[in-house]
């Protein structure tokens, strides 16, 4: 017993080792390329006026903070993916649910729903402004839908996938249907969902800024295009570098509910023996 | 009264007649074991008990109820599968807790409820891992206890040490055994395994392609089978034709099927003369099989090919090598005659 504990302190203490360096390796990394890039523009080997430069675009973040407009753009941005990402989530588990529930249904309108998230999103943004106005409802609709697919893909395979036995074990306990769906499906579905999940939500903010390129007033998308427009290189790098952020958080917050919510599930890893290789 | 009765059960899979005209009754507080071949029906019997399967014809009563068309959630019957099927998202405690939660238990009796089963198992202190901590045989006590928790009516196992390496499966047959004599729950066991259905039925019924071919106490079952077929299964008899015991022996056989048990049959290395009492048949050792307490011996006699145990005894046991003439004395109190 003892054995096993200190085994397991060992392997902790090596995987937060390993962390630690892939950190530090990884702002170096960054680091480095910041310096190369800012050294080949300063030295004149790149023109700022396609690329901009690291010390330019940090004087505009500063710029674009403190006038206000950062604020303004960006809740307008996720405003629209995060609803788009809600319904879509909601529809997308729902018809999940209901495709593996009636299964007739599903082998009737998945080849459909197939056929439509075939078409790209994109050609069909001007359409869903046509339908939905310049504001925010076509943005909504067209993150909502994108987000909807992955969603959708990811709880109907998770269902179809799901062992019947864990289903025919929980009627055999006495669960009725919503009871079996609630407490045993829905859960053991968790990591399809939650990678559909992953994917909605870079897909939602995809589909914000495509539909504030086709039209808006205000957002980041359409500030892409707006600073585009003027050559203004250094405000569309400065969104880009916003919406890196806010993608690693998301990310991390996604992470860290991961963790919460899959605590059941064994870590694999593809590298057999790494432990014993490192040690 | 039987406690479980099936009643004149047909069962299609499409065309395939899996179940034909199937009648059985189990006594309450029996442990009871459906044994035969994959594909013989017994797993599906025990299906259409539990509900997961609808029967094309016939009645199910379990204990006066016809429970034939009730849905598996109100039949209040436990079951285990081959694979566990253990909630992966739930604790130990959560998946031993979930049929009471359903049933609206309190916490505090569900926690005791827990605690006693997990006592039964021997697994107390495993309340907060999940299933994916746990080796096979733990997740199948698991299992067991998530089934027991809720005290059913009949307790099906279908197949459950079948992925459960055989020292193991060993202790939780003795272990089952125990469980069953201390709580008399009735039990259907299902199993391809003679030796464990041996080992752990008051009753075996043996299948065959959707009948029942015998029903019978494992000793009796073993001694006295009914048919060629329960000879092979269960006592893994050699069976001869009468052609083929004419053969072996030089006299004719006074049915048109003869069974000899393998181990009933003597060898010897020095030849043997028949007497009034058993016949003698000379052959050569084929194959030579180490069974642990026993040897397996494959002897070539012509054309016919007879299997021989022996208890293996490294003091006084002769070793017959591969290719040695050897003599079977066969006793003719103990063939089995069967007539069609």
């Amino acid at each position: 017993m003892r054995q096993k504990i200190t085994g397991g302190k060992l392997s902790l203490s090596r995987t937060q080792k390993r962390r630690t360096q892939a950190l530090v390796v990884r702002l170096l990394l960054i680091a480095g390329l910041l310096i190369l890039w800012e050294f080949m523009v300063r030295s004149g080997r790149l023109s700022s006026f396609y690329t901009s430069y690291p010390s330019e675009i940090a004087a505009d973040l500063w710029e674009f903070y403190t006038s206000g407009d950062l604020y303004k753009h960006a809740s307008i941005t996720l405003r629209e993916a995060f609803t788009g990402l809600f319904y879509g989530t909601i529809i997308g588990v729902a018809v999940g649910v209901v495709f593996g529930q009636f299964t007739f249904l599903g082998h009737v309108l998945k080849p459909i729903i197939t056929a439509i998230y075939g078409i790209p999103q994109l050609t069909l943004a001007p359409v869903y402004i046509l339908w939905f106005g310049i504001g925010l409802q076509s943005k909504i609709f067209l993150a909502g839908l994108m987000a909807f697919f992955n969603i959708f893909f990811a709880t109907y395979g998770a269902i179809q996938d799901m062992e019947p036995k864990l289903i025919e074990s929980a009627h055999l306990l006495g669960a009725n249907r919503l009871q079996t769906l609630l407490r045993v499906v829905l859960p053991t579905c968790t990591p399809w969902i939650m990678s559909g999940f992953r994917s909605a939500l870079g897909s939602s903010l995809i589909g914000a800024i495509v539909g504030e390129y086709m039209g808006a007033a205000a957002g980041f998308g359409w500030m892409v295009a707006y600073a585009t427009s003027y050559f203004r290189m250094k405000r569309v790098m400065s969104c880009i570098v916003i919406l890196l952020l806010v993608g690693l958080i998301l990310n991390f917050v996604l992470d860290k509910i991961e963790s919460l919510l899959l605590k059941w599930r064994p870590a694999t890893t593809l590298n057999v023996g790494a432990d014993r290789e490192s040690a | 009264m039987a406690y479980i009765t099936f009643e004149h059960i047909d069962q299609y899979y499409g065309s395939q007649h899996v179940l034909k005209d199937l009648n059985l009754s189990v006594e309450k507080g029996a442990f009871v074991t459906l044994l035969g071949p994959s594909g013989c029906g017994k797993s599906t019997l025990l299906r259409c008990l539990a509900g997961l399967e609808p029967v094309s014809h016939g009645r199910i009563l379990l204990d006066g109820e016809d429970i034939t068309h009730k849905a598996p959630r109100v039949r209040h019957v436990g079951m285990i599968f081959q694979q566990y099927s253990l909630f992966p998202t739930m604790t130990v405690a959560g998946n031993i807790a979930f049929g009471l939660k359903i049933q609206g238990v309190c916490r505090s009796e569900i926690a005791e409820r827990v605690r006693e089963v997990l006592e039964i198992v021997d697994l107390k202190g495993s309340e907060k891992k999940y299933p994916s901590q746990l080796s096979g045989g733990e997740q199948q006590r698991v299992a067991l206890c998530r089934s027991l928790v809720t005290k059913p009516k009949v307790l099906l196992m279908d197949e459950p040490f079948s992925a459960i390496d055989a020292k193991l499966r060993k202790e939780l047959q003795t272990r089952i055994k125990e469980i069953h004599e201390q709580l008399g729950m009735t039990t259907l066991f299902v199993t391809h395994d003679q030796d464990e259905a041996m080992t752990m039925s008051d009753t075996i019924h043996l299948m065959r392609n959707g009948i029942i071919e015998q029903s019978a106490s494992p000793m009796e079952l073993y001694a006295q089978p009914k048919t060629p077929f329960a000879a092979s299964f269960m006592g893994n008899y050699n069976i001869l034709s009468a052609q083929e015991y004419l053969q072996l022996t030089g006299e004719p056989a006074e049915s048109d099927s003869v069974c000899i048990r393998p181990e009933l049959i003597t060898m010897s290395g020095v030849p043997l003369s028949p007497d009034a009492d058993s016949s003698v048949a000379k052959g050569i050792v084929a194959q030579r099989i180490p069974q642990g307490n026993t040897i397996l011996y494959w002897i070539q006699i012509g054309d016919l090919r007879l299997k021989c145990y022996l208890l293996f005894d490294r003091h006084t046991q002769v070793l017959f090598e591969t290719g040695e003439e050897v003599w079977l004395r066969i006793y003719r109190q103990d063939l089995l005659t069967y007539s069609y």
